[in-house]
């Protein structure tokens, strides 16, 4: 507060007495030594008045220059204690903060190393199962396979047909068969007959021999001889027939054997046939269904293997964030230093100058290595909220 | 013979990143976290490329590169930076250093492919 002008309260009140003077003597007819007197008094009385005016702003004003000061020491002091509370606070908080920046860094860097382990694991086991599918080509060994198979169940069905061509002709044979033995049972009963015929004429021969006497006695031999020989036949013609008739009832079950199987060989070849014919429709598209299913699957597997491969790159935004917790967690470390630095300065030796706080911004600035990082920061000086990041403009990859 | 890359990285993510688009297309792949691993393990070993970050703890990228080229074993290796920064004045650096390519992060495996696949053949 500047001092009171003490010559304003003495010459103010003679300025305006001297003024109303002036008016009286231009607007009235008064004499001017009746204006003079006035004048004169006006004079006196506006020094007295001066003086007391001046002794009574003396007064308020000492008065409101001490309470100020009270006021100046009280805010001093408060404001100090607010100060130092404040770089206490700030001593505890910052070291605080910058541990729980550390711990987050570091939490999040062996989350991402972890996930990008799990990630390279699928993305190698996807590759192994695409290679062994490129290598293995089922689809030409199945398709391979498929007309061997063909192949072999047609030469079957051939086989089979052949077999029954075989049984049909050994039926027409064991028919045949069967006709010559009827031939050889009529040729048997023919020998009987004959011999039958034989041993009556032995008989009659013996007969007359006997007749002849003395010169029949070695036709009567002869004719024995001949009996025999008849009776011989006879037993084989007879044996002969029994035989034709035991290989007839073979032959006629044979041919009744064949006969039937032949039947239903002919009905399951060709139920056979018609089976396999299906069969094999049935595998050529059970086929093809997996051949397209493998061709979707390989498809299927290239894609999810590209996305996983994407996946691990994108993890690369752990880098960026662990750099920039970095930088904050240094730039804290540096206002932890300026706080220690200055602790133990008394606070009437304390100035603005002290905190270097360009020096300490500036510092902020080199320490960046992003764009961003740039940008946050000049968005915070400046007090703009919506600065948004720029995409580079410069390239990527650079020869020298 | 597949030929050896070797990737100087901080970061761990990174480091198995780049490891698995590499490992895909054949490489070898030795990796360390910082400039003076990274010259302890080369140590006279063969490599066909160094990749380097180069905000690293105890040696940078580009010290790394400079000292890397110092050594006899070296000299003629190609050299790629992989880092976040793209400022022109710290790609400078990286030339004079010697290295060959700056490729900024995050990067696609396809450009960090055609990248190495263009440095070793040069």
């Amino acid at each position: 507060m500047s001092d009171i002008n003490k010559y304003f309260f003495y010459l103010m009140p003679s300025i305006t007495a001297a003024a109303a003077s002036v008016y009286l003597f231009f607007m009235t007819n008064l004499a001017l030594y009746s204006l003079m007197l006035m004048f004169t008094c006006a004079l006196i009385f506006s020094f007295f008045v001066g003086h007391i005016l001046y002794k009574k702003a003396q007064s308020i004003y000492s008065e409101l220059e001490l309470s100020h000061q009270q006021m100046n020491d009280t805010y001093v002091l408060q404001t100090g204690a607010y100060i130092d509370t404040l770089e206490s606070l700030m001593g505890e908080v910052i070291p605080i903060v910058s541990k729980q920046i550390n711990t987050s860094k570091q939490h999040t860097e062996h989350e991402v190393c972890s996930l990008t382990d799990k990630f390279s694991i699928m993305a190698k086991k996807i590759g192994v199962l695409l290679d062994n599918q490129k290598q293995n080509d089922d689809e030409a060994a199945i398709s391979l396979l498929l007309e061997g198979v063909e192949a072999i169940l047609k030469g079957v069905v051939g086989g089979l047909g052949k077999l029954n061509s075989a049984d049909q002709g050994i039926t027409s044979e064991v028919e045949l068969l069967s006709k010559h033995t009827i031939k050889l049972e009529s040729m048997a009963n023919e020998v009987r007959e004959v011999a039958d015929n034989i041993n009556l004429l032995s008989l009659n021969a013996a007969i007359e021999a006997a007749r002849a006497g003395d010169n029949g006695r070695g036709f009567a031999v002869v004719a024995d001889e001949v009996r025999k020989l008849a009776g011989t036949s006879a037993n084989t013609g007879v044996k002969i027939k029994k035989t034709v008739e035991e290989i007839d009832r073979a032959m006629k079950l044979a041919l009744n054997l064949a006969k039937s199987t032949a039947d239903i060989g002919s009905e399951t070849i060709k139920n056979s046939a018609g089976f396999i014919d299906k069969v094999l429709i049935d595998i050529k598209a059970t086929v093809n269904s997996f051949k397209e299913n493998s061709q979707t699957l390989t498809k299927s597997s290239e894609q999810i293997q590209d996305e996983v491969y994407h996946v691990i790159s994108a993890l690369q935004f752990q880098d960026r964030v662990s750099q920039m917790l970095d930088h904050a967690e240094h730039n804290l470390d540096d206002l932890n230093q300026v706080l220690l630095s200055n602790k133990d300065i008394t606070h009437t030796e304390r100035s603005a100058d002290l905190i270097k706080k360009n020096e300490i911004l500036n510092n902020m600035k080199l320490r960046y290595t992003m764009p961003v990082e740039l940008v946050n920061h000049q968005a915070s000086s400046s007090g703009e909220t919506n600065i948004t990041e720029q995409e580079s403009t410069g390239e990527v990859l650079t020869f020298f | 013979m597949a030929k050896t890359i070797m990737i100087v990285d901080d970061s761990a993510s990174v480091r198995k990143v780049v490891r698995l688009t590499l490992e895909g297309e054949g490489f070898n792949v030795i990796d360390a976290s910082d400039g003076v691993e990274a010259l302890k393990k080369l140590n006279g070993v063969k490599i066909h490329l160094l990749i380097t970050d180069v905000n690293m703890p105890n040696m940078d990228g580009i010290t790394l590169v400079h000292e890397a080229k110092k050594l006899p074993a070296y000299k003629f290796t190609p050299m790629m930076i992989l880092t976040t920064e793209a400022s022109d004045d710290k790609k400078m650096q990286g030339r004079k250093a010697g290295a060959k390519a700056w490729l900024v992060k995050p990067f696609q495996p396809p450009t960090l492919l055609d990248a190495v696949s263009k440095l070793i053949l040069s």
